[in-house]
């Protein structure tokens, strides 16, 4: 057993100012949320749609190699050569995806444009409708007590009394948010990225720009979604509160973006829903514009000017709310 | 040398309400109690004075710098909060782990460090891998004053730190607190409750109403106040005599003695100059031949100055 010195303890060390000075506290608050059942759910659901990816991929590939290996009619009688065939799903993919962009000349595509676009296509998808659905899930259940937690138990006060600004705990909460966003968006993608690269031959050398893409939109929707979050979270003390707020939000604009657009036949409206304008930034990201597209299947042409104004708008609105809460806490 | 902490002309107001008027005060080393009844401005006080509310006009200088808008300054600075602010979730260690690497602590010998601090506030060691949310109230005071003093502050402000605390552990807490400013730190502590700093320090800052009542030693304080005459207990053998021959000087008000009090050989003196009555009450005892056997002022304590500052005046329409 330890005897320690019942005398006041003088601190004989220095201090450490390092330039994050928010990282203590992103630590602990990741470790905090893991011990969450709901996160390890959301976790879970994250990580299911790419395990499908990456099944679809491999099972495909396998079962094109067996066709290679039978005797090549399609050779005999004048078509690709097995080498120059694409996986199966792939073609089919591209045929559609030409055939929806007014791409008549589809046979004269290249293997490398064809793994391109396939590409684009697969990963737009892949995080708008899967991933997008976790997100949303995983930003509220990270984000929406961040802050309102701390104006109710008085932590922010604590914060403040230590030598970090009003700033590093603004980022110290978006870390932890952008962390969560990024685990189960970027790390997926990376999981079905790496399997088509050891499947599918040649494909690394043609897609590989798309991991900084792929980071990029991560990164992106991770940023507005955390700071939109945070906003939220400062509104109240209750982390209920911010939940439904986001849901709402999210559902009802989507919601009324679509019925509006519909009955108005006019496109724009579609930027009314708060995601819609992830998936048109993102889109001009991954393949110029085209991917997005109203329920008809046409694509929305727009100035990308409209989404980065309104989700803009909405980051600075969340910043004030934010600044608000902290200023009424040192001013208390 | 100048003062620790410095206040100048600080006024806070809250909306149309005003919490703070035009304090000015110098606080030195050692250990200072802000005292004032609930709603003097204590607290709100004590937040400029960490540079956590901003003052509306005015300036804390803690340090010789501007308390407010340099985080830096929090290396030097320990808060034990009125409130309690926990992650209700975290195990003891984790917060103040987390609280002190916040506060700039390097990771190399910080689980010593954290184990003896939590040793150090009397926290039981069985406690410290449960939930803050399991904590009692005394718990939750020892765990928010070892946040407060891990990465060893110069200055350190305790915001009523005996809330909730049992006697033994008030008595703990007093022992800590006078070590802080036995090694030279100083010491700001706030209540509402006299008898806890009265064993701790005789300086003060006296706040009512948003307002300094008084500031410095408390003995120094009472004898300022000469509008109100010290009361002077003296136990002799011949209180009668005693009584008959002081109502004669001209630094005497008045004389109190009945049945009651002969008997017990206890004899009550009113007197404005106590400095000269200490000094002639020797004098004539031995003229008489009267043994004194004990002299007391039951006004020369801080009880006393805060029920006539406070109390009093407020009666009178003082404020």
């Amino acid at each position: 057993m330890a005897v320690f010195d019942q005398g006041y303890q003088r601190w004989k060390g220095e201090f450490e100012r390092p330039r994050l000075r928010w990282l203590p506290m992103v630590r602990y608050q990741i470790a905090l949320t893991l011990k969450r059942r709901l996160i390890w759910l959301i976790l879970f659901l994250a990580i299911v749609p790419s395990l499908g990816f990456c099944g679809v991929i491999y099972f495909s590939t396998e079962l094109a190699d067996e066709f290679v290996r039978v005797p090549d009619i399609e050779a005999v009688l004048g078509g690709p050569s097995p080498e120059d065939r694409l996986n199966p799903l792939i073609e089919q993919a591209v045929s559609e995806i030409s055939r929806q962009r007014g791409i008549d000349e589809v046979d004269q595509l290249s293997r490398a444009d064809k793994y391109w676009i396939a590409t684009c296509y697969a990963f737009y998808f892949f995080l708008m409708v899967p991933q997008s659905f976790v997100v949303l899930l995983v930003t509220s259940a990270v984000g929406a007590g961040l802050i309102a937690q701390d104006v109710r138990s008085n932590a922010l006060e604590i914060y403040l009394t230590k030598p970090i600004t009003a700033l590093d705990y603004i980022l110290g909460k978006l870390a932890v948010i952008v962390f969560f966003i990024l685990l189960t968006t970027f790390l997926p993608s990376m999981l079905v990225f790496s399997t088509a690269a050891m499947t599918l031959q040649g494909y690394f050398d043609v897609a590989w720009p798309i991991v900084p893409r792929l980071l990029g939109a991560c990164l992106f929707a991770s940023l507005v979604n955390g700071i939109f979050m945070l906003g939220l979270s400062s509104l109240a003390k209750s982390s209920r509160y911010a939940t439904v707020i986001w849901f709402a939000l999210c559902m009802v604009s989507a919601l009324a973006s679509f019925v509006l657009a519909g009955v108005t036949e006019n496109a724009h409206w579609l930027f009314l829903g708060y995601r819609n304008n992830f998936s048109f930034l993102i889109g001009e990201m991954f393949g110029g514009g085209l991917m997005f597209t109203i329920p008809r299947g046409e694509p929305v042409v727009a100035s990308p000017m409209i989404p980065i104004a309104i989700l803009g708008a909405i980051v600075l609105l969340s910043v004030v709310i934010m600044r608000k809460t902290i200023r009424s806490a040192e001013n208390r | 040398m100048g003062p620790i902490i410095d206040i100048r002309e600080v006024t806070k107001w809250y909306g149309s309400v005003i919490a703070l008027t035009r304090i000015t005060a110098a606080i030195g080393p050692g250990i200072t109690a802000l005292l004032g009844p609930n709603g003097a401005g204590k607290s709100t006080l004590i937040g400029i004075m960490t540079g956590q509310i901003r003052a509306t006009r005015g300036e804390v200088r803690v340090l010789g710098s501007p308390v407010w808008g340099d985080p830096e300054l929090n290396h030097h600075i320990g808060l034990c909060n009125q409130h309690d602010n926990f992650y209700e979730d975290l195990h003891a260690v984790d917060f103040i782990t987390l609280m002190a690497k916040l506060s700039g602590l390097p990771r190399k010998g910080l689980g010593d460090r954290v184990r003896e601090m939590l040793h150090r506030v009397g926290l039981e060691e069985k406690a410290w891998s449960r939930s803050i949310k399991t904590y009692s109230k005394g718990m939750r005071q020892r765990t928010k004053l070892a946040q407060a003093l891990m990465h060893d502050p110069r200055v350190v402000f305790l915001d009523e730190p005996m809330t909730g605390l049992d006697p033994v552990g008030r008595h703990e807490i007093t022992a800590i607190i006078r070590d802080i400013a036995a090694r030279g730190g100083s010491v700001v502590v706030s209540t509402h409750i006299l008898h806890e700093v009265m064993t701790m320090t005789d300086q003060i800052l006296l706040l009512a109403n948003g307002r300094v009542l008084a500031e410095g030693d408390v003995h120094e304080i009472r004898s300022s106040l000469e509008n109100h005459p010290y009361r002077v207990k003296i136990v002799c053998d011949r209180p009668r005599a005693l009584a008959h021959v002081l109502m004669e000087e001209d630094c005497v008000e008045a004389v109190e003695l009945d049945h009651d009090m002969e008997r017990r050989g206890e004899l009550a003196l009113s007197t404005r100059r106590a400095d000269i009555l200490f000094e002639l009450l020797p004098r004539r005892a031995r003229e008489l031949g009267v043994a004194l056997r004990e002299l007391s002022s039951p006004d020369d304590n801080l009880e006393a100055v805060f029920d006539f500052l406070v109390h009093d005046r407020a009666m009178k329409g003082g404020f």
